[in-house]
């Protein structure tokens, strides 16, 4: 077999998992009516797969900060901000940031999986450990194998299991780099952060947080889960993203270390790419501030989230164990998964399908998030769907 | 108390039947992914059980050149005997 054959006999049985009338990943959206409605073929669909948690992907204030940047800076920076200098709007974005957590050092990054990559990989050294959560990003993961060091994961949200890896790892634990989620994103949970702070001072390890799910939904003024832990001071390094509450594409890594800024000169993952467009820097600044002043928005989006969930817990579907904006609609079989997916679609409603290996535990999910632009009919709408739905889902 | 290598493929043998096909013979030949058909991550939990049994931990990035059981049960025994 030649290397093309090779792939090809490799994802063939990928192919076989896949209906062939419908795409089911990567589905091709017409035209946009809102921040939670498109056009998918001929339709008129409802958006319930987005991580569009404030709805902010229309706001006027962030539509005419981009349109004045494009006009103002152009359409592309053309390349690495290393290389071809970093425009002033970048640096004001950082600096935001950097406040807003009221850190001292903030870096962006063009994508939030780079934001992780960056970091992990500019930080890690190969005689260092990483201690990870089980249910971490790809993005994580990814970083952690850029980096040669030993790479130790510990049970989903279990800080035994955890505390148990840094007894082992004696002396080098000092050394150990612990990683986890404010809000897991296949099934929407939250880490118990207060303990994990704990453990990581007891055992003079560093701590990284991604926000990425949990930015603009937990804490009063939307920093995460750091927040809401009241934890904030004790965390090393917070990363997240601007693709999901603020509504663009981007990422972020703040810290009080001064380390932090020598990232910008050993990180490939900043170095060798190009920063971020103007318009979707100053997009992601009035973003920023919306998201600050979210309140109003929070307290929305919380309750759209708790109505969902608890109906469907009401209807008996097995979800993940806590309500929030990410609801994880939690199967046995991938054929179940994909009739419900497209049932679902099938009555005006787009989630996502998540399948194994990209699943904890063996299982498929289907993956609703919610967002505070959602209107009272559109989470009716879902709640009775799901209602009908029920009798095709015999091992929920 | 460090195990013997018997002690350590028996086990991972165990573990590995009761998430393998009904009547799947496991030998240390047995290959991870092409045979028993785990994906990375179901190798990756069936090692956090085996963790725990032992009391040792296996780094993610030493199971690159693993792809047999045998291979795992050699792995995890090398670790076993290198715990203090
Ligand atoms: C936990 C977590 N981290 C990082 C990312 C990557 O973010 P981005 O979409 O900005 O690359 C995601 C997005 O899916 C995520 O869920």
């Amino acid at each position: 077999m030649n290397l093309l054959e090779e792939f090809a006999a490799r994802h063939a049985h990928k192919k076989l998992l896949l209906p062939e009338d419908v795409q089911i990943f990567g589905a091709q959206i017409e035209k946009l009516y809102s921040s939670t409605e498109a056009k998918i073929g001929d339709r008129r669909i409802t958006l319930f797969g987005t991580n569009n948690y404030l709805g902010l992907t229309f706001a006027p204030q962030c539509l005419e900060a981009a349109h004045r940047a494009i006009d103002e800076e152009g359409t592309g920076t053309t390349g690495s901000r290393l290389a071809n200098g970093s425009y002033s709007n970048h640096y004001l974005l950082e600096k935001e940031f950097a406040d807003f957590y009221r850190c001292e050092h903030c870096i962006i990054f063009s994508t939030g999986y780079q934001a992780n990559l960056g970091l992990i990989s500019g930080l890690i050294d190969s005689k260092d450990v990483i201690l990870l959560d089980a249910h971490c990003h790809a993005s994580i993961y990814d970083g952690c194998s850029m980096t040669g060091a030993d790479v130790i994961r510990f049970r989903h949200n279990d800080t035994v299991n955890m505390e148990k890896r840094l007894q082992r790892l004696g002396d080098r634990a000092q050394s150990t780099l612990i990683i986890v989620e404010g809000i897991y994103s296949m099934l929407g949970d939250t880490a118990p952060l207060q303990e994990i702070v704990r453990l990581k001072q007891k055992y003079g390890a560093t701590l990284l947080v991604d926000e990425a799910h949990s930015l603009g939904v937990l804490g009063e003024t939307g920093q995460g889960l750091v927040e809401q832990a009241g934890v904030l001071d004790q965390v090393d390094f917070i990363t997240g993203t601007f693709s999901k509450s603020l509504g663009n594409i981007g990422g972020y890594c703040v810290s009080n270390h001064p380390q932090l800024d020598m990232i910008r000169y050993v990180s490939r993952p900043y170095i060798f790419t190009a920063s971020s467009s103007p318009a979707t820097i100053a997009a992601t600044r009035a973003a920023l501030v919306l998201l600050r002043e979210g309140q109003a928005l929070r307290k929305t989006l919380w309750q759209h989230s708790r109505f969902l969930y608890s109906k469907l817990d009401e209807l008996g579907y097995t979800l993940g164990p806590e309500p929030g904006p990410v609801i994880a609609v939690v199967l046995d079989s991938h054929t179940l998964a994909i009739d419900l997916w497209r049932r679902l679609l099938d009555n005006g409603i787009y989630t996502n399908l998540v399948l194994p290996p990209a699943t904890p535990d063996d299982k498929s999910l289907i993956r609703c998030s919610i967002s505070a632009a959602h209107t009272t009919e559109q989470l009716e709408h879902i709640a009775d769907v799901f209602s009908q739905l029920r009798k095709y889902v015999t091992d929920a | 108390m460090a195990h013997t290598y018997d002690q350590i493929f028996q086990t991972l043998q165990g573990i590995l039947e009761k998430v393998s096909v009904r009547g799947t013979v496991i030998t240390p030949e047995t290959g991870l992914t092409d045979q028993l058909k785990m994906d990375s991550m179901k190798v990756l939990d069936i090692i956090m059980e085996i963790e725990d049994e032992l009391d040792i931990s296996v780094p993610m990035n030493n199971l690159v050149d693993v792809n047999t059981v045998g291979e795992l049960a050699q792995l995890l025994f090398e670790l076993d005997t290198s715990k203090s």
